[in-house]
């Protein structure tokens, strides 16, 4: 299962991607939503896990692009938010995101998401 | 872990001097939007991450002055050079911070005090406090009716009723009835669509809101209706038999008539519940239960064939019921069919054994051969508990056996080479198995002298199995030991016997549709590793046209399929590029010298061959076939390219390519070159 991890945090891209390797999960690293792009029309992965705030092209906009590519229909997006970013929660929703992961979160918190969303 | 930590710090500090180095530029235009956007962003970002390393401190700290830019932002407040001047001052607050993570400092704890006051005086208001505490879990339990009724779309955007049931599932005890009504025919079926409903009933002791949390993102793509029913609990057996007896085209059953059962069931059960105790332990006897019995291989070879007849038969049922549209008839075919994979798989996994019985032998192997040597070896194995087709293994033993040999003798030094070198004197010999999708790998491995290019080389010229001027790869090297009459060894010795060996490993390997490959470090050891396919009789394949006939190629060989204009195809084989690798191709049309009209598309299917992309041309994809491989007759032994044949659900007969051994046969000839020798059956 590929997952890939977009934010411009390299600790939170590390962290996130040190916890779903060690499950197994191969894990692909993007530090903006540009660059996530370009990453998912060259690779097939099996889900996103995007970050709200980042240069260039932030979260919301990369689940646009995902939602109105044709090839990536069903891809799951999930978004990484803090708790103060209710209103987004609700953009994200219009916007097709399928879930979201409260930072700070525990490791297996992250997990138990990405089981639910790629099983 | 930690590792991560210092990249966070490393994160922050830079963080901090852009930080720093925005509000410079803000300095100059207090009115600058996109410096106030740019500082919210990275306070957000470091308070995100702090957060996850346990810089709490950093956290709390940077919430608060977040607010303060959020602010200047939505317009609710003006830049004031007092902001400006306050926010530097807690960058380098913040500075000191990172560095001291548990907050030591008492100095820094009370300049904190200050700051926070400072900042505070703008979040007038709305300061609002990074209280995470919990909703608080009302202990009593209530039951809630939830229907849920996704829309058609609803699987578009990724979601699936099956995980927000599991969700739900997971707040407490519930029973989902789902309703089928809307469901169409299979044949109208469009798989992306949704069209099931569900009406669940919940026990919790959660909040309701909970329970709305689960449904949160599909608000919009389904009619959810949440409605409580009764406060305690109430789902028992009788309640459920009851709800699931019922007939499931009077679903949905709607809160009135669930409530109805509930209580019905409820009066019953306090009637009865006086009567009788219920009798509930049945004596379990798993003491005197046979947990394994032994069988013949030949019953279970018999066994196999049965099945694979019945695998065929069942293809060519299914394919007649396709034509009836017979409703009644299809249904018990689609059982059928499944009937029959699964004993397929069942059949599969009892002929399976584990590697564990060839590793017995080699460790006595090991043991006795290298007393005799006089070196010091050890056998570690890994993953030999993983299986494969006992057919399979009864044939790999000699090779096996053969690498063993040639590790031991040839790999290993002897101890005091070993010490010279500066190695462990003991050597080590390493077997690892384990699964690679629907292949086995099996490694061995030596920490030995390793295989001196060079010496390969030179006595491959020698033997004139190439050319001084040959150019070869590390691994048509390597693939060199594999020739007949190869043998580096200075004197021959009994233990690996005469250099008839190595291409007896590698045509054994092929017979088992399996390959080999070589990998070595000078001084540092050589490893085989060997991928084997699962089984033998029974694989997935892809059926494919080319010409008038259909073949099959196995699937767990193909990569990737294109689509090409048949006009790019000129040769039998030529190089395209592909995903923007340039590849060879071989165009089968032209190799099986087909005499009808080639279709305008053409189909090119790619593979690995010997670690090397390589693409097959073919002028249509059928589709994935189940073969039943069976072996062809005498007249076609001369026929290598093929492994065997099946027979197809109307009965026609496809043949089943040995790629290993067609593309081999395609390369020798297209390096020969020879134009008129293209391969000649049909």
């Amino acid at each position: 299962m590929k997952v890939l991890v977009v934010d411009d945090s390299e600790s939170i891209r590390e962290l996130v991607g040190m916890t779903l390797e060690a499950e197994g999960y191969q894990v692909h690293k993007s530090s903006d939503g540009v660059e996530a792009m370009d990453h998912l029309n060259d690779t097939d992965v099996d889900l996103v896990i995007t970050d709200l705030n980042m240069p260039n092209m932030d979260g919301i906009s990369l689940l646009k692009e995902i939602r109105k590519d044709a090839s990536k229909v069903g891809l799951p997006v999930l978004l990484l938010t803090t708790e103060s970013q209710t209103a987004k929660k609700e953009e994200a929703k219009k916007e097709g995101a399928t879930g979201w992961i409260v930072k700070p979160f525990a490791q297996d918190r992250l997990l138990s998401v990405v089981k639910k969303v790629l099983r | 872990m930690d590792s991560i930590q210092q990249i966070f710090v490393q994160e922050a500090t830079e963080l901090l001097s852009e930080l720093e180095e925005v509000l410079l530029t803000f300095e100059k235009d207090l009115t600058d939007t996109d410096s106030i956007e740019r500082i919210f962003r990275v306070m957000h970002t470091l308070k995100g991450s702090s957060a996850m390393f346990g810089y709490d401190t950093v956290n709390n700290f940077t919430h608060e002055l977040e607010y303060i830019y959020d602010a200047l932002r939505e317009g609710t407040l003006e830049a004031t050079p007092e902001i400006l001047e306050l926010t530097l001052e807690s960058v380098d607050h913040l500075k000191m911070l990172i560095e001291d993570k548990e907050s030591q400092d008492q100095a820094l704890v009370e300049s904190q005090a200050s700051l926070l006051n400072k900042i505070k005086k703008y979040n007038s208001g709305q300061g609002v406090e990074v209280v995470k505490d919990k909703v608080k879990v009302d202990e009593s339990i209530s039951t809630y009716y939830i229907k849920f009724k996704p829309f058609k779309d609803l699987m578009k955007n990724g979601s699936n009723p099956m995980y927000l049931l599991e969700d739900l599932l997971e707040l407490g005890k519930g029973l989902v009835l789902p309703e089928l009504n809307d469901l169409p025919d299979l044949e109208a079926l469009e798989v992306s669509e949704c069209h099931i409903s569900f009406e669940v009933i919940l026990e919790t002791p959660r909040p309701l809101s909970e329970i709305e949390d689960v449904f949160m993102f599909v608000e919009d793509t389904a009619d959810i209706h949440i409605e409580l029913i009764i406060e305690g609990a109430v789902l028992n057996e009788g309640i459920i038999l009851e709800l699931e007896s019922k007939a499931i085209k009077q679903r949905p059953f709607g809160i009135e008539t669930i409530s109805g059962i509930i209580q019905n069931i409820q009066e019953k059960e306090q009637s009865n519940n006086s009567s009788k105790p219920q009798n509930t332990s049945v004596a379990s006897d798993s003491k005197n239960s046979i947990n394994s019995i032994r069988v013949s291989s030949e019953k279970l070879d018999a066994l196999m064939n049965q099945i694979s007849e019945l695998v065929t038969s069942q293809a060519s049922l299914s394919m007649l019921v396709n034509g009836l549209e017979v409703t009644e008839l299809t249904a018990i075919t689609e059982n059928i069919t499944k009937i029959t994979r699964q004993l397929r798989d069942n059949a599969f996994s009892i002929c399976l054994i584990p590697i564990d019985t060839l590793v017995i032998r080699f460790q006595r192997l090991v043991r006795d051969l290298s007393k005799d040597l006089g070196k010091q070896i050890e056998l570690v194995t890994e993953g030999t508990d993983t299986e494969l087709d006992k057919s399979i293994i009864e044939k790999l033993s000699d090779p096996l056996l053969h690498l063993m040999r040639n590790c031991i003798d040839h790999g290993i030094e002897h101890s005091d080479v070993r010490n010279e070198h500066g190695k462990k004197t003991q050597g080590t010999i390493k077997i690892q198995a384990y699964n690679s999708g629907t292949n086995v790998i099996i490694k061995i491995s030596d920490d030995g002298a390793g295989i001196d290019l060079e010496k390969v080389r030179q006595r491959a010229v020698e033997k004139g199995i190439i050319t001084p001027n040959t150019e070869l790869t590390e691994q048509e090297t390597y693939q060199l030991l594999f020739k007949s009459g190869f043998s580096t060894a200075v004197a021959l010795s009994d233990i690996s016997g005469r250099g008839v060996g190595m291409d007896v490993v590698k045509r054994g390997i092929e017979d088992l549709q399996g390959d080999i490959f070589i990998e070595s470090e000078k001084g540092k050891g050589t490893s085989f590793t060997i991928r084997l396919p699962l089984t033998l009789s029974i694989i997935d394949g892809l059926l494919v046209e080319i010409g008038e006939n259909t073949y099959v190629i196995p699937l767990y060989l193909v990569d990737k399929c294109y689509e090409i204009p048949a006009a790019l195809l000129t040769d039998v084989s030529q190089q395209l590029v592909l995903d923007g690798d340039r590849i060879p191709v071989f165009h089968l049309r032209e190799a099986l010298r087909c005499a009808n009209q080639s279709p305008e598309f053409n189909q090119i299917i790619k593979m690995k061959f010997q670690n090397e992309e390589v693409g097959l041309s073919v002028d249509k994809i059928i589709g994935e076939h189940q073969v039943v491989l069976k072996p062809l007759g005498h007249m076609y032994s001369e026929q290598e390219e093929f492994s065997g044949a099946t027979i197809l659900g109307d009965g026609t007969v496809a043949l089943v390519f040995d790629i290993n051994k067609l593309l081999k046969k395609l390369i020798n000839e297209s390096s020969n070159n020879i134009s008129h020798g293209k391969l000649s059956y049909q």
